[in-house]
């Protein structure tokens, strides 16, 4: 079965770790389990009691979830009176009732504006959803069919899982069901434990990714309207027996903003990473997941434990976060020879446009786009990185067909879905490329918009050996135009924003163009003939991009991957566009090459000499306001960061930056 | 499960097709690989000392003498592995509008007062050997500090010497 | 040898081999295999032909003219598909913007087609080699919405300067596919009046193919690449399909050639659309089990199919065959109504890995195919196979593989297997080949019980024919543990898939997208019910001309209407039976309670969601006329004891931790009525059915054998 949201069910123990899971974003596989352990941990058995036929819901962040919009539904599993264990089942819902429509929010400040929650709630009993349960749910969030289909789904699922528990017991024997039980989990983290010693080397691995979260002069709410700046340092460390210990250590604080991400959101996320690495033959369950130890500081960003702030959007602070771990892990395959299995990092699974809007004829429709899915994932050890095709959060990602999102956002129309130029990760092999889409807001009575992306910092740190971070986002869009008027006269309206020195967008379609280096825009109206741009990142890149070979750069400008502007000034190869295509010019390359290697030597200076400026900016504090901020985040909550960060300085050990 | 060195030379030199690229990626890991690629590696460096573990497409840590360093291929050395190799590196930070513009437009680079991007080149060949995307007066990132000794006596189970 | 009048002539062309399956009046049949050629097809065909007639002692000289029909189902068509060696350049129009469709593939076929471990390691994810590589693709300024508003008009000067830049680029043909041509083709049909102006100009003679006449369904992707699959893959193979029936007729044959469509049906070469003969192989085999059903008068019937590659499961539920309309074709996402099979990559070429991290056994995902395994010398195989694993086992016999034809060599097999498998788990070559069986059979086992499962029933309620090359060898081990009511096994179980191209209709099927919601409202319903009406009209007026152009009379054709349809706001639509023309009150009721139905069975009950109303995705119509078929003669039964000639002696076979004597039957020689008692193993050229212990073997008088519990 499926339905608009993507589905995932499982199978716990009766302490709620999973042992089976189905397809589906496994992201989520994890964050059911901590809701049954919160459950457990606050007596549910003896209040409000947990019986055969019970049926529980949660869509708290703070218990294990990663977003209210993930809503969960879990029943207990009884044979013969005797728990068993739990079936869960997800489904990411297009709409959550939230201040804002959409199922990302940006506006949000605190939980009161994330919509409905359901914390670890008993819905149903006698295998039935409670009627009153049915009826508050449906009022309170936009798109009541959704929810109604969504619940449908999620329990037909769960009791699919509890019948086919039921066949094994029939035909196995309970006593083999419950030793299958626990021998899969321990099995799992065997397999876990074996994989590390087979392709990694021991030691320590380190890295950092940001994010920024410009909301000085849009937000809706006072205390949010700041500039921040998210920092998440990453250490995993693989100790001599094959252990995976992973650390967050010195992750910058929490805010009045939905990118908070709950430690279960977290565990979610790291989880998914382990299934697209290390363990996408073996055993998928918790197993895995108990052998890999990790650490995201109470009170920071990734483990706030604070249920008043916003977590709608974890996503926004979550996906770069997780960058550095494929880079980390990468750094161990191409050490131990395994070179086929490194990935630079991924592109940004950024820029959702969401809202909702009324059609000419009244009808409410939904803008819950997810065709974001689709990013460059980072450039490989062996070759360039997938172009367009990647989520960090699904490994099966598929950007929907045109057709099938118009059918329900039907006020907002396509005028392209195409490769954007210069947006892969330089290097050796290029990050895969990202690309854009632009939409015409057409046929609405009314329509708002909104969406996020990072703008002002790369998101992932950077790429692999030399490789860089893909481009960054922007936010275009363009009001009052005359699209119409151009139709009219057959003019050549324009199809994205291919080349931002020379914009299409900016020829004959008038209007008013809002053009920022944010990617984060808060709710708007639209109307129509309206232009909205959505740009999809690149990935990282892998390797010197003056070692790639010039065959394969003039491949990328013949096919709109770089510009060939790009070509000369990033990768060295000129470029000559002759009638039969595109060529590169290999003696004039090996000039401008040997130049660009003088330029790197002329330029540089000595480790020395660059430690000494960057130290001068820090011990005068002579940094922009979110940086300081960060920084000051970080090393409050984390003395040990604070203290390396001042040895590595050279600066007395009370050093702080001022607000 | 064996790839013989002729695979394993093309796949680290990026030639390898991709039917075959794919079946090393789906396939099992053959456990050989480890010293096949080492022995492979060492054939394409010109100097003579023991390749101990490769960090990155250009440096390995070595064996020189009773040392254990970073070295790049082409014979730059860069002191004991223990010691983060970009402090012997040379550096070009790109912090200012002007220097981020000749590799992204504006729109698709990053805003110089909240990061900036640094470049680690080798000071003997130039080679850009790592980039860091880091907020002005980010610590110098120690990217990987493996455990040798580890490594060699309990995983591999062969003599580190 | 009695007489024989060959009546049918059934080809089922693969990639190495051509079967050929030849059925007289009496239903008698002969089985020929040769080579494919694939640069003539019709060359290896003819041979399988004499090869199949040889048996009867018949020359083709004289039988061809007796021929009533010719089925034809092949792989040459995916195969170009697959190596990338169809008919080009081919130059596409599409909605601006909209250039870059196979570069980006909507993502969703960067993993299409992986095993689930591929799908999750995202390192293995990759885009395909384009069918049209990007200069060939140019973007046309025009907008249709979901509603059917002209949003944007067609900008008639780019298509005439995008078609006159395409025939300087040499192109060989032209598709269109422009966004919601679906709904309304009127700026596809613009741009074909320009195109065939420009073209005309130009002086270039090339033909141009509209989505909107194709395939007019949504899903802007899956409609381009099924158009680009037609010209690319299909049009080149009718060349060859001509030429088949050319020389048949040639031989005196009056019989018109059919081919085998992916929904079932048999469609002449002259087919406007020859795509959706893409699909064949599998599905001859679930039409030949359809056949058998008719004949026992089964219900509900499990078709399992053993290739080399890959383990391909069909259900037949209350006489039903379940259709998909988006299935994935070597990678690619399409719009072809085909039956619903779901296939897991394991097969007998499957091979064989241990995991040195875990010491686990891992099978697949690659396959010897066709070259079998390690066994077979002149392969280069050095991987064990699962044909390894048998051959080591005692299953297969080694001088008997193919009739004798190949040789292998269970000594090698052994080797590989004691130093690949056996010492990585510190276990003897033996007990290891068996783990390994047991592995392959227990996921396959998996496999169809899920499926099972899935619809909402039980292996009690199905019977299970195992056919295929290695469906005979294994279904003792796959259906291990299930209680279906009955195992069959059809003495022709290696050419399974031709019979069964013979036993498929006359019939052109076509679908079309509507989109209607109906609601309780009258004016909603009446609107549902006139749609479906009008599209049920044209398309059966369409296959009318079909069959008229074929030379048939379209007046005997029966006309099946139907609809696809699910709970507003889910995405899996289900196909319904309808009957037309239908009414806005009872008509449409009955639609609905039969959707219903329909749903609580192969979905959840729970999920049932009618409160939003019905949405109908799409109005389809199949035309079918009657056309030869085979008849499955009836033996006299004999006695249990079989005839002592058909024994062939005994063979050591090693079975769950022992060894066993088994004894060794030819299958030919066995007679309707005879009882086989396990351990045994029942042999013929093509095929190796294997018997285990504490099983039975009973061949009825359709010379079917049921595998029963001894
Ligand atoms: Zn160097």
């Amino acid at each position: 079965m499926r339905n608009i949201g993507e589905l995932c069910f499982a199978f716990y123990t009766p302490e709620g770790d999973s042992v089976a899971v189905s397809t589906g974003i496994i992201t989520h596989v994890h964050t059911m389990s901590e809701a049954i352990k919160f459950m457990i941990r606050q007596g549910y058995e003896d209040d409000p009691g947990i019986s055969e036929g019970d049926i529980f819901c949660n869509n708290d962040p703070d218990l294990g979830n990663v977003h209210t919009t993930d809503v969960h539904t879990m029943i207990p599993i009884f044979w013969e009176g005797q728990m068993l264990g739990w079936a869960g089942g997800v489904a990411h819902q297009v709409d959550i009732g939230a201040s804002t429509p959409g199922h990302d929010p940006v506006a949000t400040a605190n939980r009161f504006e994330d919509g409905f929650y359901v914390t670890a709630e008993k819905i149903g009993e006698h295998h039935e959803v409670r009627k009153d349960f049915k009826i508050r749910a449906q009022r309170s969030v936009r798109t009541p069919l959704y929810w109604d289909l969504d619940e449908k789904c999620r329990i037909a699922g769960i009791y699919m899982v509890r019948d086919a528990v039921y066949r094994i017991i029939r035909e196995e024997g309970l006593e083999y069901f419950q030793t299958f039980m626990r021998e899969a989990v321990e099995e799992g983290r065997q397999i876990f434990m074996a994989r590390i010693r087979e392709r990694l080397v021991p030691g320590i691995y380190r890295t950092a990714s940001f994010m920024d979260a410009p909301y000085k002069g849009k937000a809706w709410h006072p205390e949010q309207n700041h500039d921040f700046m998210m920092h998440a340092p990453m250490t995993i460390t693989i100790g001599p027996d094959g252990s995976f210990a992973l650390d967050m250590d010195g992750a910058s604080g929490p805010g009045p903003f939905p990118f908070n991400a709950s430690e279960g959101s977290m565990q979610g996320a790291l989880w998914v990473q382990i299934t697209q690495t290390l363990i996408y033959d073996g055993k998928v369950n918790d197993g895995s997941y108990l052998a890999a130890q990790h650490h995201f500081p109470q009170g920071s960003w990734c483990n706030p434990g604070n249920s008043l702030l916003a977590y709608g959007t974890p996503w926004a602070y979550l996906i770069p976060a997780f960058t550095g771990m494929f880079r980390l892990l990468s750094r161990g395959y191409f050490s131990r020879g395994y070179r086929e299995e490194i990935v630079s990092g991924y592109g940004f699974t950024g820029d959702p446009t969401q809202g909702g809007g009324v059609l000419a004829n009244g009808t409410y429709f939904p803008v819950s786009n997810f065709e974001l899915c689709a990013v460059g994932l980072g450039a490989r050890g062996t070759m360039d990185g997938l172009d367009a095709a990647y989520a960090m959060w699904n490994p099966e990602a598929d950007m929907g067909d045109a057709e099938v999102w118009e059918t329900i956002e039907s006020g907002l129309l396509y005028l392209s879905r195409r490769f954007k130029p210069d947006t892969a990760g330089y290097g050796r092999f290029r990050g895969g490329s990202g690309w854009e889409s632009l939409r015409l807001v057409h046929g609405v009575q009314e329509l708002q918009l909104y969406s996020w992306r990072e703008g002002r910092v790369f998101h992932g740190g950077a790429g692999l050996f030399g490789g860089y971070p893909g481009a960054t986002g922007y936010r275009l869009f363009v009001k009052d135009t005359k699209f119409y008027d151009m139709v009219a006269d057959r003019l050549p309206y324009p199809l994205g924003d291919r080349n931002p020195a020379q914009r299409e967008l900016d020829n004959g379609l008038g209007g008013t163009m809002h053009l920022s280096r944010d990617g984060l825009i808060l709710p708007q109206p639209f109307q129509n003939g309206d232009v909205w741009l959505s740009l999809f990142s690149g990935g990282p890149g892998y390797g010197d991009p003056l070692e790639r070979p010039i065959d394969e750069v003039a491949r990328d400008v013949e096919g709109d991957i770089y510009l060939p502007e790009t070509a000369k000034s990033v990768f060295g190869v000129i470029i000559d566009e002759e009638p039969d295509g595109v060529k590169a010019d290999p003696v004039r390359t090996e000039q401008y090459r040997a130049a660009l290697i003088a330029d790197r030597r002329a330029r540089s200076v000595s480790y020395q000499e660059f430690w000494q400026e960057e130290r001068t900016k820090v011990s005068q504090g002579n940094l922009a306001e979110p940086v300081r901020r960060m920084y000051r985040e970080s090393m409050q909550l984390s003395p040990a960061w604070s203290a390396e960060f001042c040895r590595f300085w050279n600066l007395p050990v009370d050093f702080q930056f001022q607000p | 499960m064996k790839y013989d060195e002729k695979t394993l030379s093309a796949l680290i030199s990026g030639q390898l097709p991709w039917a075959e690229t794919k079946e090393i990626m789906s396939g099992g890991k053959d456990p050989d690989r480890f010293r096949m690629v080492l022995e492979i590696v060492q054939s394409m460096v010109s100097f003579t000392e023991r390749i101990l573990l490769p960090l990155g497409p250009h440096l390995y840590i070595v064996q020189k003498g009773t040392d254990r360093i970073v070295k790049c291929d082409c014979g730059y050395e860069f002191g004991d592995y223990r010691t983060n190799w970009k402090f012997m590196s040379r550096v070009f930070v790109r912090n200012s509008q002007e220097s981020l513009q000749e590799l992204y437009h504006p729109d698709q680079g990053v805003d110089p007062d909240w990061m900036e991007l640094r470049e680690f080149y080798c000071p003997g060949c130039f080679h850009l050997l790592e980039t860091e995307a880091v907020p002005p007066g980010y610590p110098v990132m120690f990217d990987f500090q493996p455990d040798l000794e580890t490594f060699y006596r309990d995983w591999l189970q062969q003599p580190l010497e | 040898m009695a007489e024989h009048m060959p009546r049918i002539l059934a080809i089922d062309a693969g990639g190495t081999m051509t079967d050929t399956f030849v059925v007289d009046e009496a239903g008698m049949f002969t089985i020929g295999k040769a080579q494919t050629t694939p640069n003539r097809e019709s060359d290896g065909l003819l041979r399988s032909f004499d090869d199949a007639l040889h048996y009867w002692d018949m020359e083709r000289g004289t039988v061809t003219q007796h021929l009533m029909a010719t089925v034809y189902s092949g792989t040459s068509m995916l195969n170009r598909l697959l190596e990338r060696r169809g008919d080009g350049p081919i130059g596409v129009l599409v909605t601006a913007g909209m250039e870059d469709y196979f570069r980006m593939e909507r993502a969703a076929q960067t993993y299409a087609g992986y095993p689930f471990s591929d799908r999750l390691h995202v390192v293995t994810h990759v885009h395909n080699e384009p069918l049209v590589p990007r200069k060939y693709i140019k973007g046309i300024r025009e907008r249709i919405s979901f509603f059917g508003e002209e949003v944007v008009p067609l900008y008639q000067e780019e298509v005439r300067d995008a078609v006159k830049a395409l025939g300087r680029q040499g192109v060989k043909a032209l598709c269109v596919s422009f966004l919601y041509s679906y709904r309304d083709p009127r700026h596809e049909l613009a741009a074909l009046e320009i195109a065939q102006q420009v073209l005309a100009e130009e002086g270039i003679d090339i033909p141009v193919y509209l989505s909107s006449r194709s395939n007019p369904v949504r899903g802007d992707l899956a409609r381009l690449n099924t158009l680009v699959v037609e010209v690319y893959a299909a049009r080149p193979s009718r060349l060859q399909l001509f030429d088949i029936r050319d020389r048949l007729r040639a031989e005196g044959s009056s019989a018109p050639v059919r081919v085998l469509a992916s929904y079932g049906g048999t469609v002449s070469p002259d087919v406007e659309w020859l795509v959706t003969t893409l699909i064949s192989g599998p599905i001859g085999g679930i039409l030949g089990a359809r056949r058998l059903s008719e004949v026992y008068h089964f219900e509900n019937v499990v078709c399992t199919d053993v290739g080399g590659t890959s383990f391909d499961v069909g259900l037949i539920t209350e006489r039903e065959l379940l259709t998909r309309t988006e299935p994935t074709v070597a990678r690619f996402l399409l719009t072809l109504p085909t039956l619903a099979m779901d296939s897991i990559g394991a097969g007998t070429g499957t091979l064989v890995r241990i995991d040195p991290a875990v010491r686990r056994v891992t099978l697949g995902p690659d396959s010897a195919g066709y070259r079998l395994g390690v066994c077979n010398a002149d392969s280069g195989i050095t991987v064990p196979s699962i044909t390894d694993c048998d051959l080591a086992l005692g299953y297969i016999n080694p001088e008997y593989f193919l009739g004798g034809e190949v040789k292998v060599d269970r000594e090698r097999a052994l080797a590989a297997i004691e130093e690949q498998i056996a010492q990585p788990l510190s276990s003897d070559p033996f007990s290891a080949a068996e783990g390994v069986v047991r592995l392959l059979e227990t996921q396959m086992r998996d496999h169809l019980y899920g499926m099972v499962l899935g619809l909402g029933y039980a292996p009690e309620n199905y019977r299970l024919f195992g056919y295929g090359g290695g469906g005979p060898l294994h279904v003792a081990g796959y259906t291990e543990g299930l209680a279906f009511q009955d195992i069959l096994v059809p003495t022709w179980a290696a050419a399974f898939s031709a019979f069964g191209g013979a036993c498929a209709d006359y019939a052109y099927r076509y679908d079309r997208s509507i989109d209607l919601l109906i609601t309780p409202e009258t004016s909603a319903r009446e609107m549902v019910a006139q749609s479906l009406n009008q599209a049920w009209e044209d398309i059966r007026n369409r296959i009318g001309q079909e069959f008229q152009r074929d030379g048939l009379n379209p007046a005997e054709m029966s006309f099946v209407p139907s609809v696809r349809m699910q709970y507003l706001g889910m995405l899996d639509d289900i196909e319904v039976r309808a009957k037309w023309p239908i009414d806005a009150k009872d008509g449409l009721t009955s639609l609905i309670d039969r959707f219903d139905e329909l749903f609580a069975k192969i979905f959840a009950r729970s999920a049932r969601s009618p409160e939003a109303g019905y949405f109908v995705t799409k109005a389809i119509g199949v035309g079918i006329l009657p056309t030869e078929k085979p008849v499955l003669p009836k033996f006299p039964l004999q006695g249990a004891t079989p005839s002592i000639n058909a024994h062939k002696g005994t063979r050591k076979l090693f079975w769950r931790g022992e060894w066993h004597t088994a004894q060794l039957w030819e299958m030919d020689r066995l007679h309707s009525g005879n009882e086989i008692l396990g351990p045994s193993v029942i042999e013929a050229p093509a095929t190796t059915f294997l018997v285990p212990p504490g099983r039975k073997a009973v061949l009825d008088a359709y010379r079917v054998f049921h595998l029963n519990n001894g």
